[in-house]
């Protein structure tokens, strides 16, 4: 993934901001495919992901003089993101999901999967589960915070909580994860 | 936001996380970190040419191409009558600019009459976008994989953008073949009647004119468009005589098609075979396993039945 400076970010959100066709097309090659596969912890469906983004463009766009350049684009367009993948999944279910996740995979596999992946034994892999079976709010966090190089603050803006929550649930997503590691060498000698 | 002079630590951990374990944790819980990136690239990312397509799409949905002018001096002159009115054709506009598709659900094909006469015929699981100003203002399309365009002759270009390609017209009858998963990202325009302008969007003096009985293709990575050659139309538009002709092409872009025209799914179990070329005509095709024996066959392969379609091995 290429990473994309501040100076960037806030050179396209001014221009953005001034109706410049041009940097926005460049915002979106940038972030539509990390956008995708951020809508997709959530809604779990390629084509909704799609849409979801699409949407979030589009109302970047039709609102664009009021863009702030000071503050973080990149967690303002992951915030929109979250929002409407939250709200796709509420308006489908139902029922009040209270800012749950969609059901990962790594959720839903049977225990003799899990064993089975205890058999492959590479600790990437393994860290993959493991990060699926974090409680959400945690994985949430650590997932942007990692995979999407997001920093605290910016994850706090997302999530709408303090950077300090942040802050613990990425460490309590760390004891956890170093625990299943402790566990995981442990069973290996054993 | 807080003050973003401090490094930005998007590869690093955060030095507030790492305080919070006790020393002799740390260089695990950097270890952890460490593989943790490898852990998320197994996250599926959206391929390039997915990224242009949606691009184009939200270009087609925002209706880019013709931007009014500034506005906002007139609205200080005028006052509210101009607000007003102003505000009746931003709805009317928003309203105008939700996108039309046309769909031909795998399986089967789909013929659709344009509102300013022009048909396309598409292949099965290809598709068209469009906005309510198609035939005003503008004959602006874009196309998700194959289709046949018969376009009606006018002063206003027709223009259809697919996979980074467009292809513009005033009056003319061409196949345009631009499937998405196409590893290249090829796009292929061959014209039976009339003349064709072909280039890599936003690169028009790239372009090639295509004339009556003439093929050019252009690939991700190409600057212009192949120079124009002789087409056979026959084979290239047999496909809306739901005829299966497959010249010099890779076998996964022959299963791809077999897949599309007969919705199933083939697993090419085999992925060394998967660029090797075929060609073959097959006028009257009973069903998808006629298809495959024969390929199967030729390509010295085996298959059997699954669930929803065809392992090939």
């Amino acid at each position: 993934m290429k990473k994309h400076t501040e100076q960037q970010l806030t050179e396209w959100a001014e221009k953005i901001s001034r109706s410049d066709q041009r940097a926005f097309d460049e915002l979106f090659r940038a972030f539509y495919p990390i956008l995708v596969r951020f809508a997709m912890r959530y809604v779990s469906n390629s084509t909704t992901s799609k849409d979801i983004v699409q949407e979030c463009f589009i109302t970047l766009w039709k609102t664009r003089t009021r863009i702030d350049a000071s503050r973080s684009l990149k967690s303002y367009l992951y915030m929109m993101v979250r929002n409407k993948a939250l709200n796709t999944i509420r308006d489908n279910s139902g029922v009040d999901i209270d800012h749950e996740l969609a059901s990962d995979q790594q959720m839903n596999q049977q225990p003799d999967e899990i064993e089975q992946e205890y058999e492959s034994s590479k600790l990437e892999r393994k860290l993959q589960l493991w990060i699926g079976l974090l409680p959400d709010r945690q994985k949430e966090a650590f997932r942007l915070s990692r995979f999407d190089g997001l920093d605290h603050d910016e994850i706090a803006e997302v999530m709408s909580v303090s950077p300090k929550t942040v802050n613990n649930h990425i460490v309590a997503a760390l004891s956890t994860l170093r625990n299943r590691y402790e566990q995981y060498k442990n069973e290996i000698k054993g | 936001m807080s003050d973003k002079t401090s490094e930005s630590s998007q590869n690093n951990i955060s030095r507030d996380v790492l305080l919070s374990f006790e020393e002799q944790e740390r260089d695990q819980i950097n270890e952890l970190w460490i593989a943790g990136e490898v852990a998320g690239r197994t996250e599926e990312l959206i391929s390039q040419a997915e990224t242009e397509q949606a691009l184009e799409d939200l270009h087609i949905r925002l209706d880019f191409r013709d931007r009014p002018a500034r506005i906002l001096g007139y609205i200080q002159n005028y006052g509210r009558y101009v607000a007003a009115a102003v505000a009746i054709i931003v709805i009317g506009t928003a309203f105008l600019l939700i996108p039309q598709s046309v769909e031909a659900p795998l399986g089967e094909m789909a013929v659709v009459t344009l509102s300013d006469g022009s048909t396309v015929e598409l292949n099965s699981g290809a598709s068209i976008q469009f906005n309510r100003l198609f035939g005003i203002t503008n004959r602006n399309i874009s196309l998700n994989g194959e289709a046949y365009f018969d376009v009606e002759s006018s002063d206003t270009p027709f223009r259809i953008t697919a996979n980074g390609t467009v292809t513009e017209v005033l009056g003319t009858k061409f196949n345009i073949r631009s499937w998405p998963n196409h590893p290249q990202n090829e796009t292929h325009v061959a014209v039976e009647e009339g003349t064709v302008k072909f280039y890599p969007k936003q690169q028009d003096r790239n372009a090639v004119i295509l004339q009556e009985e003439m093929e050019s293709r252009w690939q991700a990575g190409l600057e212009v468009p192949e120079n124009p050659s002789a087409a056979e139309l026959d084979r290239v538009t047999g496909w809306r005589e739901r005829k299966f002709i497959f010249y010099d092409e890779s076998l996964q872009q022959i299963f791809n098609e077999v897949e599309r025209r007969f919705n199933l799914h083939i697993e090419l179990e085999n992925r060394d075979v998967a660029d090797e070329t075929l060609t073959g005509y097959y006028g009257k095709v009973s069903g998808p396993q006629s298809l495959l024996d024969d390929i199967c066959t030729v390509a010295g392969l085996n298959y059997s039945k699954t669930a929803n379609g065809y392992r090939v091995y």
